[in-house]
């Protein structure tokens, strides 16, 4: 095992992977705060090198946390094609990284390979990765779903409508979700995250947010984002559900932190494939975030984009309709500021795509981090480089509910307009017949004026 | 709201006061511009004092509105709405800001200056510390955690959650025994929190407790840069039955001062957070000061009685 280099004359030793691994990656308060995070910048090179010089069969060889105490590491190395893996299991990190510069390396290139990595190989050449590396690679990666509509199309930047409230008033989440398609948001999904997880509740407000989509015939999907074990139960009883949402970590301690197992995902899946009304071929999302399994004290000792990405490895299992990072909601002891959630936000992308996955950033930032809109809005340009599927956006940032910051709905657009990118075709043609959007797909006088749907 | 937050009219009055300074300074006779105003003559203020004497000492001083004045379920800027009475009553469902328009794909220019003014004052709220001098007038002891500064208390929750050597050996020296509430403030992730609702809330719970018979202690602890966990090494030193902390909550565009109360029957360092009961969103807007002072005191008397908290309570 490559453990060892000497860089300007001195010597840097590491005990093992995990920590090669560790003290590879960029700074990250989280890491630090694990006590894992390299002492100096140059540990942290010298890390980058070693790391760079490991060949992938010692990746696979030692996995993050043993394969025998851990299902999210027996899901990782069972799914690898091992054919696939066969071709590069010599390559080293610093190999992967330059083939997927390569210009011969087109997206179904890269794809075929990726079948063969495990996640804690694509942890690894992250962390050789430069920021527009990051950005070069995502955009060359596309993946199709499907729920009631795709998501992932070559091109197209699908955004959700984020209508929380404080109480689950429904006057309140009818008026933000009006307020959301008035700016031409929502065909990603309307996804509320309620207050109140109980069964009752959930298949309320499943029942009338199924209701809005009908009466106004909107191309996209819902989803009330309450524990996954109350949707389900909500989903038997009868309330029509287009997809199922859990929140999901790369330790399986973490997991059971968030009173979910392997058994439970594998069962929702089924059950989701069976009865959700979206007919869906995908019918799960998960949301991550860094620093959620050392909330929980269940890191087992790996750093934070590790972790992150064997959780990546997990939702793989199930081909979700898509996955969204919430990057900068977990908090400034795991992301602390601007360079971390614009550095995070690019792994996080990179890293979803790099697991067959089409991924979204939710560009966010709490208040109690040293960060602002400003910054947030310069990781929404660069994302949209990376054609970043899946968006998500509250009016000027605001979550009044979950209080935090994320993008506003006018940078939407804007980014759609920057990009070239475009919505889904289906919803554009909505938003022409609501006369939202023009003959050339601009805004009318219409657009954002919520009160259109009050009739 | 905003327009209330204490913090940010000592700032505005501390501007004012500079101006005033140099409109002395230079014998102009203009009069102390109002708190709206401050905030403009506030950036010529940094940029060099001299400038601003002089451009208010030839210029009349005009007033721009408080832009913060109107609360965003008031806010209204979209031009021809299909059904602007329908618009203005749903904007009354949700603090959230719609309704405002957009210049091109972009908001107006009001709106964005609103929420940079909304955002100032939800982060000052987490980077300053509360005022010294009512902590004096309240007569709190003041402690503080092991974090050296802010960045260390948001980078490292635990530093946060023990006190300096040398705060051990305050609160050792100003306990009293045998009283079966201790209360305890910190700033948290707002010293607004303790700015604008420690004055009215603490007689309310003061009276309350006592209302109820239970002994509390005179002495009030204060810690900066403390997180709730922080009270546990308190309540050990102490001895009470009940500690009652009170905390700055983490701040919202629409919310700078929300305090929160936590309450654990015989806490012990490190003890599980489900031994913990809260009672959040204290503030003028949410729970008024007055009324959580009230229940809460009924909180503790029902912790005495069963001899616990948190989760456990809730069974009960």
């Amino acid at each position: 095992m490559k453990l060892k280099t000497v860089m300007f004359g001195r010597t840097y030793q590491f005990k093992d992977l995990n920590e090669v691994q560790a003290k590879a990656s960029e700074q990250k308060s989280g890491d630090e705060l694990a006590g894992l995070a390299a002492q100096s910048r140059e540990e942290r090179a010298a890390a980058k090198i070693v790391l760079s010089e490991t060949p992938l069969s010692d990746i696979r060889n030692h996995p993050a946390v043993p394969y025998e105490i851990d299902d999210v590491t027996r899901v990782i190395q069972d799914q690898v094609n091992e054919t696939v893996y066969k071709e590069i299991q010599n390559w080293t990190v610093g190999e992967l990284r330059n083939f997927l510069m390569e210009y011969s390396s087109t997206g179904p290139v890269i794809k075929r390979v990726l079948h063969g990595l495990t996640s804690e190989m694509v942890a690894a050449v992250t962390k050789v990765c430069s920021n527009m590396d990051l950005v070069y690679v995502a955009a060359k990666l596309d993946y199709l779903t499907q729920c009631v509509t795709e998501l992932g199309l070559h091109n197209v930047a699908m955004c959700r409508a984020l209508p929380n409230h404080s109480t689950d008033d429904l006057d309140a989440i009818f008026a933000e979700t009006y307020e959301a398609l008035a700016y031409g948001i929502g065909d990603a999904m309307i996804g509320l995250n309620p207050v109140q997880d109980t069964v009752e509740s959930t298949m309320y407000l499943q029942q009338k947010l199924y209701e809005l989509r009908m009466k106004w015939e909107i191309p996209t999907q819902n989803c009330v984002l309450s524990h996954l074990t109350t949707q389900v139960a909500a989903m038997q009883k009868g309330a029509p559900t287009d997809m199922l949402f859990q929140s999901i970590a790369g330790t399986q301690k973490a997991n059971e932190s968030f009173g979910i197992s392997i058994d439970m995902l594998d069962e929702a899946y089924a059950l989701g494939k069976e009865l959700c009304i979206s007919g869906a071929k995908n019918p799960m999302y998960f949301e991550t975030g860094e620093g959620s399994e050392l909330s929980a004290d269940c890191h087992m000792g790996v750093d934070e984009l590790t972790l992150e990405a064997r959780t990546y490895g997990l939702a793989r299992r199930y081909d979700p309709f898509t996955m969204m990072s919430v990057v900068g909601f977990i908090g400034p002891e795991y992301i602390y500021d601007t360079v971390q959630q614009q550095r995070g936000g690019l792994e996080e992308l990179f890293m979803g795509k790099m697991h067959l996955i089409p991924m979204g950033v939710d560009v966010c930032y709490t208040n109690h981090m040293p960060a602002s809109q400003n910054d947030s809005e310069s990781l929404a340009m660069l994302v949209g480089l990376a054609k970043m599927p899946y968006y998500v956006t509250a009016p000027m940032g605001d979550d009044v509910m979950l209080n935090y910051q994320l993008l506003g709905n006018h940078d939407y657009q804007t980014v759609l307009e920057l990009t070239g990118l475009r919505r889904h075709p289906a919803f554009e043609r909505w938003l022409q017949k609501m006369e939202i959007l023009d003959n050339e797909l601009m805004p009318t006088e219409r657009f954002g004026d919520a009160s259109i749907f009050l009739k | 709201m905003l327009n209330e937050d204490a913090l940010r009219d000592s700032i505005r009055t501390l501007v004012a006061d500079v101006i005033r300074e140099e409109v002395a300074k230079s014998g102009g006779s203009a009069s102390a511009p109002a708190a709206g105003s401050a905030q403009n003559a506030g950036a010529g203020a940094g940029a060099g004092a001299g400038a601003v004497a002089a451009a208010v000492s030839t210029e009349a001083v005009e007033e721009v509105p408080d832009a913060t004045a109107i609360t965003m379920e008031e806010t209204f800027w979209v031009p021809n709405p299909a059904d602007e009475e329908g618009y203005r009553r749903m904007k009354q469902f949700t603090s959230g800001r719609l309704g405002i328009w957009r210049a091109g794909p972009r908001p107006l220019t009001k709106a964005y200056v609103r929420a940079k003014a909304d955002h100032a004052a939800a982060q000052n709220t987490v980077w300053s510390d509360v005022d010294e001098g009512l902590l004096d007038k309240l007569g709190f002891i003041k402690l503080e955690s092991r974090s050296a500064d802010k960045a260390e208390y948001l980078k490292n929750p635990p530093s946060g959650k023990r006190l300096s050597d040398a705060s051990v050996e305050i609160a050792k020296k100003n306990a009293e025994s045998g009283k079966q509430v201790q209360i305890v403030f910190s700033d948290g992730l707002s010293s607004g929190a303790i700015e604008r609702n420690a004055a009215d809330f603490l007689p309310a719970l003061q009276q309350g407790l006592k209302s109820l018979g239970i002994s509390v202690a005179d002495t009030i602890f204060f810690v900066k840069n403390g997180r709730v966990a922080v009270s546990e090494e308190i309540g050990e030193i102490t001895g009470a039955d009940v500690v009652i902390t009170l905390t700055g909550e983490r701040p919202g565009l629409n919310s700078q001062s929300s305090m929160g109360a936590y309450l654990a029957y015989k806490p012990t360092i490190g003890m599980e957070e489900s031994r913990r009961t809260v009672i959040s969103n204290i503030h003028a807007k949410g729970t008024p000061p007055v009324e959580a002072g009230a229940q809460i005191a009924e909180l503790a008397q029902s912790m005495i009685k069963h001899k616990m908290s948190g989760v456990d309570l809730k069974l009960v």
